[in-house]
């Protein structure tokens, strides 16, 4: 038993000569046309046929309407479907048949018809905008411009940002011609002209491009909304090193659950690299001499993109304390540090009051400690070493 | 639509009215009505006879009287009666002005 078909609908949706051109020479190739799922349209198989396909216009219910079947049916024409919720399919063995006689009426119900699409172009405009509003975040483009590499790659907004306005650039453009086509289309049933198809239209793979670009934009937003993105974990048995295994097992941390964290933050979507967060603070933790740990972590999928990051902050280093609310200030002095096994780089920034800033890398995951107190995070080295190892 | 304001109706719109005068009418009924009248001069495509009753039942000339399973009849309101009549009286004086100046 042979099986149906599924095709890209190479040609725009709103080009309706077009598409009936396209839906004839299917069956004419022994697909009939059964259904459609956005970009894409399932096809039967029959024995090849030449047919005239009409593709009506649908004005309110989009299931079959009995009543037009009925007289589509009187007239010779098959019912096939519904296209796209926007035309009822039918098919006649007559070429010569015609499904609207009264040029002026076929006119206005395409005005309509048209009308309607045009306040659904409106309504598709008021999503992208909610969509672009949505991923247009609290980063700047200052920080874009000045640390690419962290905005690109660490922040949540930037790549479903930059790929919305890209995806839904194609879907409106699509939406665009097809109002043109159907204008066109408009124009010559009023001078009762018959609009020959050139079979060169390929406006269908414009809204397959968008489609596909704002699909993982679609997935992405779901996880978000669904809270998939964030699974905090216990400290206990993270192998996060801790303020208390630096500063000692006496070391009082603050109270605050804020600065004194007993859980891993990680997160990670689609478009954005996974990250872990841990910070823990001496008591008093807005004081400028109180110790301090903040532990960072991201992973990319590419590890040269982890490279393109430490790259990135090595360049950025004389202006490295402006990246923490608590670590601004000057004097920073960089040491490049022996690698223990398993890390690919490690340096460490020191900076006045006793404040350090260690960066490792191992494959495709960057480790980030920010540390103020009397000890040296060097001290530590193999710890991390073990941390990344974990992660 | 056949009032002074929108201008004459087209013929299929014309037809599609008078085939109401005698009786109510379904679709099909209709159709076989208007080229039994006009000896096949006018054809009642489907898409435009649908078109069209959805049309004359928005404005208010015709009226759904019964539904059978996939066939819907109609009848004829007096709004639509009105504007059949109007577009009647303008074909009159549209053939007796091309009388007269024949002569």
């Amino acid at each position: 038993m042979s099986t149906g078909h599924w095709h890209i609908t190479p040609v725009n949706g709103y080009d309706i000569s077009a598409l009936e051109a396209w839906l004839a020479k299917n069956a004419s190739c022994g697909k009939k046309f059964s259904f459609t799922i956005a970009p894409f349209t399932y096809f039967e198989p029959i024995e090849p046929v030449q047919l005239q396909i009409h593709l009506e216009p649908i004005r309110g219910k989009v299931e079959e309407d009995p009543e037009l079947s009925d007289l589509f049916a009187s007239a010779g024409w098959q019912y096939w479907g519904t296209f796209r919720s926007n035309y009822h399919v039918f098919a006649t063995e007559d070429l010569e048949a015609q499904a609207h006689t009264d040029p002026e009426l076929l006119e206005e119900t395409l005005k309509k018809f048209f009308r309607q699409k045009l306040l659904s172009g409106f309504g598709l405009a008021v999503l992208s905008w909610f969509l672009l509003a949505f991923y247009y975040g609290s980063t700047t483009f200052f920080s874009l411009r000045y640390y690419p590499m962290q905005s690109l790659l660490m922040s949540s907004w930037v790549l479903p940002f930059a790929l919305s306005v890209i995806g839904l650039l194609l879907v409106d453009l699509s939406y665009l011609f097809g109002l043109v086509h159907l204008l066109r289309y408009r124009r010559a049933v009023r001078h009762e002209r018959h609009l020959p198809s050139s079979g060169k239209n390929q406006g269908g793979y414009l809204l397959l491009a968008g489609l596909l670009v704002l699909l993982p934009v679609t997935l992405n937003t779901l996880s978000l909304f669904w809270g998939m993105d964030y699974s905090p974990y216990p400290l206990e048995g993270s192998g996060f090193v801790t303020l208390q295994e630096i500063e000692g097992e006496d070391f009082v941390l603050t109270g605050d659950y804020m600065h004194n964290m007993d859980y891993i933050s990680h997160e990670d979507t689609l478009l954005s690299c996974e990250s872990w967060y841990f910070n823990q603070y001496g008591m008093f933790p807005d004081r400028k001499d109180t110790p301090a740990l903040i532990v960072q972590a991201n992973r990319f999928r590419f590890p040269f993109l982890a490279q393109a990051l430490v790259d990135e902050i090595e360049e950025k280093g004389a202006y490295f304390a402006r990246l923490g609310y608590y670590w601004h200030g000057e004097g920073n002095e960089f040491q490049s540090l022996p690698l223990p096994e398993g890390l690919d780089y490690a340096a460490l920034y020191r900076m006045n009051e006793g404040r350090m800033y260690l960066l490792a890398r191992r494959g495709g995951t960057v480790l980030r400690v920010q540390y103020r107190g009397t000890h040296d995070l060097t001290d530590y080295l193999d710890r991390f070493a073990q941390l990344l190892e974990m992660l | 639509l056949g009032s002074k304001e929108r201008g004459p109706l087209t013929e299929p719109m014309y037809y599609v009215l008078m085939s109401f005068l005698k009786q109510d009418m379904c679709g099909t009924d209709i159709t076989q009505f208007v080229e039994h009248k006009t000896r096949g001069r006018v054809r009642l495509g489907p898409g435009t006879l649908y078109t069209l009753l959805a049309k004359f039942q928005e404005e208010g000339y015709l009226e759904e009287t019964l539904v059978e399973g996939r066939k819907r009849t109609y009848r004829l309101t007096a709004k639509g009666r009105t504007a059949y009549e109007e577009e009647l009286a303008r074909l009159r004086a549209c053939v007796l002005d091309g009388e007269e100046e024949s002569r």
